[in-house]
């Protein structure tokens, strides 16, 4: 049967000694998580290990968590720092894109849901860090910008900033955007096969520096 | 943070930044910035419907086991405010680290636990720390929880042999059920779910783990099954014979809890 108590309720009944209740808001939150850690650190296996780790973390830090954020901020907190701390740990692997200097049109198949989604997915991990978190929290889990500032402990104003770049950038590494600036046509009409034009040289971008 | 501005990019505040975050703040487009922003509203589109990736089969069952270790190594729960030791530090609880399972071909000589690892490490933790309680209808029926019998402990196999034990011991074969994968009657999918179906359980149950088995002289396959609850573990160990209407059930028990 569903508890249909809250998050909030449930955390509260954790602290209270509840045997369970903390098992609950995992089942809750589990796959959710793990599908941004995923997206931040780009590896299944690390993402499985990051949302442990900060799983456990948050049970045993359980009674710092004071309610000024949901508990569903708060854990996505604390996976955020975890999923940070993994890529730290993983020097050896770049944690900024190699596709630094130019942003090249991937190549897609709008006729492929598959292909559209795995280009979506190489496309975020192009972008640097921050506006990656920025995106994925509020165009890809719909979370509201006050929400997701929250989350990466930042402004507001910084979130909406990383957003827009990341979402420029993510324009023209899905060719819905020329290079030159301009776009495909009108919304909803999707490129054909092999419309994807190669860069010509100078990409105009939004720089990726944080505000 | 490591951000930085693409080198062929303009420097912040150009009007493609500008433009950028007008449209996040939903604001019309300026004369010259339609495509800009039909390309910009494409692309939210996209993510918005990106299909959000599965999460791996076992990461539920790895994750409750984690829960479990965890409230074994640190005992109850919090609660709230211990204000004289508000910092105090909880003696390590994690699982150590075990033998990787990771396919060939991965990159190698990072510490990373996999899934599977955990789920051994935690299941010991679990059975060590004598959380084990057996019920159904196996041998130890209302037996109630009990140390396991040292002494009719099963051997260690092989990774690829039969687990050889007992209808006593069968507790005891969580930590090798557990994140196994092997070959054998068990590993067909089809003929594993006809099986499970014979037991009840819903179509789609994946086992947390699943091996060939050699119970008290009878070859079987081990399924083990998570329940729903924390740290309890449903381990069905079945006959070659078990189809859909045919259990063919060679021993049923719960373990953990």
């Amino acid at each position: 049967m569903d508890d249909e108590r809250s998050d909030e309720a449930l955390l509260t009944a954790h602290l209270a000694g509840e045997p369970l209740a903390f098992d609950e808001i995992v089942r809750r939150h589990r796959d959710r998580l793990w599908v941004y850690a995923l997206r931040i650190v780009r590896d299944h296996h690390d993402a499985s290990d990051v949302v442990q780790e900060a799983l456990l973390s948050a049970f045993r830090h359980a009674p710092r968590w004071r309610g000024e954020a949901s508990v569903s901020t708060w854990l996505r907190r604390i996976v955020h720092h975890a999923a940070l701390d993994r890529l730290r740990r993983r020097r050896h692997r770049a944690a900024v894109p190699l596709t630094e200097s130019v942003d090249v049109p991937l190549r897609r198949d709008p006729i492929l849901d598959r292909e559209r989604a795995l280009a979506v997915e190489d496309a975020l991990g192009r972008l640097p860090l921050p506006q990656r978190a920025a995106v994925v929290l509020v165009d890809m889990e719909g979370m509201a910008v006050a929400e997701a500032a929250a989350v990466l402990g930042v402004k507001e104003g910084t979130v909406k900033s990383r957003a827009a770049r990341g979402r420029y950038r993510l324009a023209l590494l899905l060719g819905h955007l020329r290079p030159d600036g301009t776009g495909r046509g009108p919304i909803g009409n999707d490129p054909g096969p092999g419309d994807v034009q190669a860069p010509g040289g100078h990409v105009r971008s939004p720089a990726g520096g944080e505000r | 943070m490591n951000e930085r501005a693409p080198r062929g990019g303009g420097p912040p505040g150009d009007a493609e930044t500008d433009a950028a975050l007008r449209h996040g703040e939903g604001e019309a487009p300026r004369p010259g910035e339609e495509e800009l922003f039909a390309a910009l509203d494409r692309t939210r589109a996209d993510l918005a419907a990106a299909p959000r990736p599965a999460a791996p089969e076992g990461l539920a069952a790895a994750l409750e086991a984690a829960l479990a270790a965890e409230r074994s190594a640190s005992g109850p729960p919090p609660g709230r405010p211990v204000p004289t030791r508000p910092g105090r530090p909880r003696p390590p609880s994690r699982p150590p680290s075990l033998p990787p399972s990771r396919p060939p071909g991965r990159r190698q000589g990072t510490r990373r636990r996999l899934l599977a690892g955990g789920l051994v490490a935690v299941a010991v933790a679990a059975v060590v720390a004598g959380v084990v309680g057996v019920a159904g209808v196996g041998s130890g029926q209302g037996a109630g929880p009990r140390p396991p019998a040292p002494t009719a402990a099963p051997a260690p196999p092989g990774p690829d042999d039969p687990l050889v034990l007992s209808t006593r011991d069968l507790p005891q074969a969580l930590r090798s059920g557990l994140g196994a994968r092997e070959a054998g009657p068990g590993s067909d999918p089809a003929g594993r779910a006809g099986c499970l179906a014979a037991h009840g359980l819903p179509a789609g149950t994946v086992p947390a783990g699943t091996r060939a088995v050699v119970l008290d002289g009878r070859p079987g396959t081990l399924h083990v099954l998570t329940t729903g609850r924390a740290a309890v573990f449903r381990l069905l160990v079945v006959g070659p014979a078990c189809a859909p209407g045919s259990p063919d059930t060679l021993a049923d028990v719960e373990v953990g809890g």
